[in-house]
C-alpha cells in the first residue's frame, strides 16, 4: 500500500546512504590506482617495446605527481577523517623516502636498474600502509605482490624486468576501475 | 532508547548514515554533503539544525584557503541515538516479517 511504513526501506536508505560514505577513500585509491597503473603500463611496456623514450619517465611522472596532489587535495577538502589523516602522513613519509632515494640515485647515477628496483619497494611499502589504514585487503596484497614481482624479477629475471612491472601496471589499472565505478 | 521520531524522517535517516559511514570523528564539508546527499542548501540547512539541537551532529564554521567552511560531525550521542534506531527498525521488521509467516501459516 502506498505510503505505508516499511522498515526494511527505511534500513535500506540507511545502508545505502553508508555505503555512499565508506566508498569516498575507496574509489580515491581507485583513481590513483588507475593513473599510476597508466604510468607504469605506459612507461614500463612501452619503454621494453621501445616506443616510450626513458626521458618521457620525468614529465610523465611529474604530471601523475601534480594530478596525484590535486586528487588528494579535493578529497581533503571535502571531508576531513582519521583515516585520511593517517593516509597523509603516510604519502608524506613515502615522498620524503622517495626524494632521498631519487637524491642519491641522481648523485650516483639513475641509469641502473637498482634504481627501478629501489622506487618500486617504496611504492609497494606505500601500497601495504595504505591498504592497512583503508581496511582495503586487496590493495595490501597489491602492494605485496608488487614487492614480489619486483624483486623476483630484478634478481631472477632481469630480461623480464620491465615487462613484469607493465604487467603490474596493468593489474593497478583493472583494480582502480573497478574501485571507481 | 529505540526508535527515535527525529532519526525516522528519511532525509534525516540518510544525513546520519552518511556520516556514520565516513567513521568516527570524521569531518563532511557542508557543500559536499549537499552534493552526495542530493538535497538542496535550504533543506540540508534545516535538517542539520534540528539534528544540531538533539546533539546528535556537530557543526564547525571556519575558512580554507580565505573560503567559508562548514564542517559536519556525527557526535557520540548521534551514533548510539542511530544505533538504537536502526536496532528497532530490524526489530520491526523481523516482527513484520513473522505476522506475515503467521498469516500464511493460518
Amino acid at each position: 500500500m502506498a505510503g505505508e511504513f516499511q522498515p526494511e526501506d527505511a534500513l535500506r536508505t540507511a545502508d545505502t546512504a553508508r555505503k555512499k560514505a565508506e566508498r569516498v577513500l575507496y574509489a580515491f585509491a581507485g583513481r590513483l590506482l588507475v593513473l599510476w597503473g597508466a604510468v607504469y603500463l605506459v612507461m614500463y611496456g612501452g619503454g621494453a617495446l621501445g616506443w616510450a623514450p626513458p626521458w618521457l619517465w620525468l614529465p610523465l611522472d611529474a604530471a601523475a605527481f601534480l594530478l596525484s596532489f590535486w586528487l588528494g587535495s579535493r578529497v581533503g577538502e571535502a571531508f576531513r577523517t582519521e583515516v585520511g589523516c593517517a593516509l597523509r602522513r603516510t604519502w608524506i613519509g613515502f615522498g620524503g623516502m622517495m626524494a632521498l632515494t631519487v637524491l642519491a640515485f641522481a648523485l650516483r647515477g639513475t641509469a641502473g636498474s637498482l634504481f627501478s628496483f629501489a622506487i618500486n619497494q617504496l611504492v609497494a611499502f606505500a601500497l601495504v600502509q595504505s591498504g592497512g589504514q583503508l581496511g582495503q585487503r586487496g590493495l595490501a596484497r597489491g602492494g605485496w605482490m608488487l614487492a614480489g614481482v619486483n624483486t623476483l624479477a630484478f634478481a631472477l629475471a632481469p630480461v623480464a624486468y620491465a615487462y613484469a612491472l607493465a604487467g603490474m601496471g596493468a593489474l593497478a589499472v583493472a583494480a582502480g576501475l573497478g574501485r571507481v565505478r | 532508547m529505540g526508535f527515535n521520531e527525529l532519526i525516522h524522517q528519511p532525509t534525516r535517516l540518510r544525513i546520519m548514515a552518511y556520516l556514520t559511514g565516513l567513521g568516527t570523528g570524521s569531518q563532511v564539508e557542508f557543500g559536499t554533503l549537499q552534493r552526495e546527499l542530493e538535497l538542496t542548501e535550504g533543506n540540508l540547512s534545516r535538517h542539520l539544525t534540528r539534528l544540531e539541537e538533539a546533539g546528535y551532529v556537530r557543526i564547525e564554521k571556519g575558512y580554507e584557503k580565505k573560503r567559508p567552511r562548514t564542517w559536519v560531525q556525527l557526535t557520540g550521542a548521534g551514533r548510539d541515538a542511530l544505533e538504537d534506531h536502526l536496532a528497532a527498525l530490524e526489530e520491526l521488521a523481523r516482527q513484520a516479517q513473522r505476522s506475515a509467516n503467521e498469516r500464511r501459516e493460518a
